[in-house]
């Protein structure tokens, strides 16, 4: 379960779900080969073996019983698990991470959609000034980024202050402190940072489409916003799939920027079941119980990506 | 978490020197390796891990091998996060330092019999004539580790810290606020005053634990001292939802619903709040003595200190306040070598040390030199001291208090929890840590 540990920055996995169909094409032409590729990957799979899939079997043990991190482990079986499902504050977590699937995900995916949309066709100079630009949030690290919004955020910050500036002062509120605002402002900041990574696949998967199609649909009398969805939105179906999974793994799993900006509050508005596990496990001492809550969030996350690719599943797959 | 825990771990042999991946290659290392002590050998090297302060803990590591040239003290820093998280493992480790500083886990460590009792070195060279009693009881805890002024001594602090009153000294000459308050009431008609002069009364940062002071502030001004105590202590009975308290929390409340708190003060920490009062907006900054340092900086003459008021006249000064502490491995080889260390600590010169990184020492002689500001906390401090009113703060009664606390202050300011309801939960959490 990678929710557990606070400090494993999400962006890595973008790396390797990236890579994925090109490692399958790979393998699938230099099957005689197999034999010999199992002997080179034994290093890698003993370190993952041991550094990532050892602890997830033992956090699934450990679950099921009640331990303080220094005492000798007492089994209770499913005790932790109705725990999670029964105590309102870890529930609400896992609503929380819901509705923050929403900022961290469909809004930077829509966002993307529309942005390249509008940029198809167009022959922008200075593209890759550009692009460097709508990836530097991918770049920067989640600290700096949260702190960073935590000013924004504040009542003297540069939103606030934009918002006095164009005559909307009863609009300005320390938005991070405001029980009503406080997930949404956090999962803005989720928009900020996966907006520029969505772009950035969807405009590669742009460049691949046959300029054909766009022609054949003009023929026959569409207009761009035909075009957009009848061929721009199938044709970018695999990146849109590759951007959905990234980001919804990473506003389930979210941790570092709650962390850094809210903690949790105000009034425990922004609970994520990454910052309860971590409390859990470091500052309660209940090891079973967080084990148990980073289970649950790992079933969920592996539940959510499957139906994703179920449901998107290109034909020729 | 056996992910990061196991990181922690690693980073924990790594810092003892073994460059090794797997624990089990550590813990031979370690088993192989022969005591460095005995055999007419009188060079000791003690390990100590901490978290707070790294520059004095290399100042008092050096100044002490100064003065006792076979003990040298090698200093592991760990930055808190980690360290709160990683120091359950590393205690109970066969690498274990030999001196740790105190920290929430380490009353769990107590219970688990890893930390060595310290009764007999504290009677031997008298470090409860020393080291402040009142700190020294926040280091007293029972068998089980959870009940705090019971039992065992199990640590000696180095640095102290407690909360008091921070002032603008323009904002209070404009509002005519000549002398310091004395009770709530004067406290409360400077703050109105404040008000009604459109000057922010209390700067206080709620999103993180800047607001529980504030609110700490009123509960111990409150509270019969004794009270607080037996709760936050861990003491049977202990209770906070009693009238005092309660009336302190409705105070609280009420301030937050009549704007004397900055507008937003829910969304800014503790730290930027002391940033935005050195900077020269509000009347009262409320918090630990670790900003007079930045404070005296920004503000010079500008800034004063006073402890904050009671609530009736004849009740003794008390405040909330903890400190740096170290404790010590039931598996340290040289417990005396140890102990060494702990009574230098409290000397003038590890003082001089304490003060020059912003903290109070434990022998008030080495403040005398302080100046501005500083003195007027050295001098409210040594008021505190004289009364042995110093209590821990109120997320020390559950080792999980401030998951509970921090969102319970933040409700009250904004309007939404009532105080009555707060108290309930925090007494809950407390009651349920107990009866674990």
């Amino acid at each position: 379960m990678r929710s557990e540990s606070p400090r494993l920055p999400v962006r890595p996995r973008a790396g390797r779900a990236v890579a994925v169909p090109a490692a399958a094409r790979g393998r699938a032409r230099r099957a005689p080969r197999a034999a010999w590729s199992v002997l080179w990957v034994v290093p890698a799979l003993v370190v993952y073996a041991l550094f990532t899939l050892w602890p997830v079997v033992h956090s699934f043990g450990l679950s099921f019983f009640d331990w303080n991190g220094l005492s000798d482990p007492e089994f209770t079986g499913f005790d932790n698990y109705v725990e999670v499902m029964s105590d309102d504050t870890l529930r609400d977590s896992l609503w929380h991470a819901a509705v923050l699937v929403v900022f961290f995900s469909f809004l930077p995916v829509a966002i993307g959609l529309v942005t390249v949309a509008l940029l198809t066709g167009a022959r922008l100079r200075g593209m890759t000034f550009y692009r460097s630009v709508l990836f530097i949030p991918q770049i920067v690290p989640l600290v700096a980024v949260g702190i960073t919004w935590r000013w924004m955020y504040s009542d003297q910050g540069a939103i606030n202050e934009l918002l006095r500036a164009i005559g909307l002062d009863a609009l300005a509120r320390t938005w991070l402190g405001e029980p009503e605002f406080g997930l949404a402002a956090v999962g803005l900041i989720g928009t900020w940072i996966m907006t520029g990574l969505c772009m950035m696949l969807f405009l590669a998967g742009v460049g691949h489409i046959d300029t054909a199609l766009y022609e054949a649909v003009k023929l026959d009398g569409a207009g761009p916003i035909r075009a957009f969805f009848s061929i721009t939105i199938p044709q970018l179906r695999n990146e849109i799939t590759v951007a959905l999974t990234i980001t919804i793994v990473a506003a389930l799993a979210s941790f570092d920027i709650v962390y850094v900006t809210t903690n949790g509050g105000p009034v425990d508005r922004t609970n994520v079941p990454g910052l309860l596990i971590y409390r859990l496990a470091f500052s309660r001492g209940e090891i079973g119980l967080a084990s148990a809550l980073a289970v649950l969030l790992g079933a969920l996350i592996l539940v959510a990506v499957f139906l994703l690719n179920r449901l998107l599943r290109t034909d020729d797959e | 978490m056996s992910h990061s825990t196991r990181r922690a771990a690693r980073r924990t042999v790594v810092v003892a020197g073994v460059l090794a991946t797997a624990l089990t290659a550590a813990s031979c290392a370690n088993s192989t390796a022969p005591a460095s002590t005995d055999a007419g050998s009188d060079d000791v090297t003690l390990r100590i891990a901490f978290s707070s302060l790294p520059e004095m803990v290399d100042a008092l590591a050096d100044a002490f091998h100064e003065e006792h040239p076979n003990i040298t003290i090698s200093p592991e820093y760990t930055a808190f996060a980690d360290y709160v998280t990683s120091i359950r493992l590393s205690m109970s480790s066969d690498t274990a330092p030999d001196i740790a500083q105190f920290a929430v886990p380490s009353k769990d460590l107590v219970g688990a019999g890893e930390q060595l009792p310290l009764d007999d070195y504290a009677e031997e060279q008298g470090w409860y004539d020393t080291f402040p009693v009142s700190a020294l009881e926040q280091l007293e805890l029972s068998d089980d580790g959870k009940e705090f002024g019971a039992g065992s001594l199990y640590g000696v602090p180095v640095a102290l810290s407690m909360v008091g009153v921070f002032y603008n000294k323009q904002i209070a000459e404009d509002i005519g606020m000549t002398e310091m308050p004395t009770s709530i009431e004067e406290f409360e008609s400077a703050l109105d005053k404040a008000k009604d002069a459109g000057e922010t009364p209390i700067m206080m940062g709620a999103l993180d634990y800047g607001a529980n002071h504030v609110w700490g502030a009123l509960t111990n001004s409150f509270m019969p001292a004794a009270d607080y105590r037996d709760w936050v202590n861990g003491a049977p009975g202990g209770d906070i939802t009693g009238d005092e308290s309660l009336a302190a929390s409705t105070t609280f409340a009420e301030w937050a619903d009549k704007g004397y708190f900055n507008d937003g003060a829910n969304g800014i920490g503790a730290a930027d709040a002391s940033a935005t009062f050195s900077a020269g907006d509000g009347l009262f900054f409320i918090g630990g003595n670790w900003v007079t340092g930045a404070l005296d900086e920004a503000m010079g003459d500008n800034v004063g200190y006073f402890l904050f008021p009671q609530s009736e006249e004849d009740k003794p000064a008390v405040t909330g306040g903890s400190s740096v502490a170290y404790t010590v491995s039931a598996r340290t080889e040289h417990p005396d070598e140890v102990a060494t260390f702990l009574n230098w600590l409290s000397t003038p010169e590890a003082g001089a040390i304490v003060v020059d990184n912003g903290y109070l020492p434990v022998a008030s002689e080495a403040l005398t030199d302080a100046t501005g500001v500083a003195s007027e906390v050295s001098a409210a401090y040594d008021d505190i001291t004289a009364a042995e009113g110093v209590n821990l703060f109120s997320d020390w009664s559950a080792t999980d208090q401030l998951a509970t606390l921090t969102p319970g202050v933040q409700g009250m300011v904004a309007g939404e929890t009532d105080p009555e309801t707060f108290l309930e939960s925090i007494q809950e959490v407390r009651d349920a840590y107990h009866e674990e």
